[in-house]
């Protein structure tokens, strides 16, 4: 019993050092191969923690060379198209000019109705307004609307505008984030400053923001 | 390029855990092999007390190795060889020689399971 509970523990270490060796990815952004390699993983770790019977550097050493194997060939794949093309195949152009490629689009064995809701998904509701939609690689749509349909961008109205600035936290739920206050380039006396005008303790924020110019957003702690 | 490093050094050690516990079964299938073949030798020249000695260290190899051995091998395995060795010492007496026999090739059966499952034959690979 508590050899399955030790197990889960070690393996659960592994499948993590495992996953984060291999890269930071959402499972809706993942490649075909990267997709397997996730669910052959969690296979393997599940064998061990079943079958007790089985010795765990079993299903480690199995784990490691996955991991191994998708690195190497995750690099090859940036240096070679052939072999990018391989394992990941390629994007395939749906929609042009407003028209749907149905032959691709049988390639691809997808029904229109799936496209329809996929475009549905990037809030495009008419075809008509589409110049490109790509069936990407990881199985998403990405759709370019004509010129014409586009948001106007403030480029396009010549309005101007500072750049834009990025607002980091730097109080969450009380604690002041250190990491947040050297990339702004600030110190601690700063945020408290900051507040100490407006009669607020560091320790009765929930979350303050601040950005480069200095403009923060500040939200209280409710008395729950 | 770091990461293939960190995996790299990962797997490598994890293998070379293995190679030695791979080298430890072998060894350990060697030695008591060899405990039980003398104990048959022994037994078939009527020396009694010799073949229960010899019965007796393959046992006691098996007790003091069958721990570190349990991390590398199928447990199952272990379990088969244990339950043979621990039959065969006390049939070592005069009236029990076909049991004894047929009890140690039991036991080498299964302690060349011990070796077999290490071994890289396509059998293993498949």
């Amino acid at each position: 019993m508590f050899i399955t509970v030790y197990r889960t523990i070690i393996l659960y270490i592994v499948v993590i050092i495992s996953i984060r060796l291999m890269g930071k990815r959402q499972i809706g952004d993942m490649q075909p191969s990267e997709l397997v390699i996730t669910l052959l993983i969690s296979e393997i770790a599940a064998m061990p923690l079943q079958d007790t019977d089985q010795p765990i550097l079993f299903g480690i050493s199995a784990i490691f060379t996955i991991v191994l194997i998708e690195i190497l060939v995750s690099i090859i794949a940036l240096k070679s198209f052939f072999v990018r093309k391989m394992l990941s195949g390629k994007s395939a152009i749906l929609i042009k000019d407003g028209i749907i490629d149905q032959k691709e689009l049988k390639k691809v064995r997808m029904t229109v109705l799936d496209l329809v809701e996929m475009l549905r998904g990037q809030q495009v509701f008419d075809i008509n307004t589409v110049s490109f939609a790509v069936l990407e690689t990881g199985g998403s749509l990405s759709v370019l609307l004509k010129s014409k349909e586009q948001p106007a961008t403030v480029g396009d109205v010549k309005v101007q505008k500072g750049p834009a600035e990025l607002p980091l936290p730097v109080i969450s739920d009380g604690k002041i984030l250190a990491e947040s206050l050297t990339a702004l380039g600030i110190d601690e006396s700063a945020v408290t400053v900051k507040l100490a005008k407006r009669g607020i303790r560091p320790r009765d924020v929930f979350l303050m923001t601040l950005d480069s110019a200095g403009k923060s957003e500040i939200v209280k702690k409710e008395n729950i | 390029m770091k990461r293939l490093l960190v995996s790299v050094i990962i797997l490598g050690a994890v293998l070379f855990v293995c190679f030695l516990g791979v080298r430890f079964a072998t060894d350990s299938y060697e030695k008591i092999t060899e405990q039980l073949m003398l104990g048959e030798k022994s037994i078939e020249n009527g020396e009694y007390a010799k073949a229960k000695i010899h019965c007796e260290k393959a046992e006691k190899l098996y007790t003091e190795r069958e721990q570190l051995m349990a991390a590398f091998v199928n447990h199952g395995i272990l379990d088969e060889i244990g339950q043979a060795l621990a039959g065969v010492a006390p049939l070592a007496d005069k009236d029990s020689v076909p049991e004894f026999l047929s009890l140690c090739s039991e036991a080498k059966v299964a302690l060349t399971h011990l070796r077999n499952d290490h071994i890289f034959i396509i059998g293993n690979l498949f």
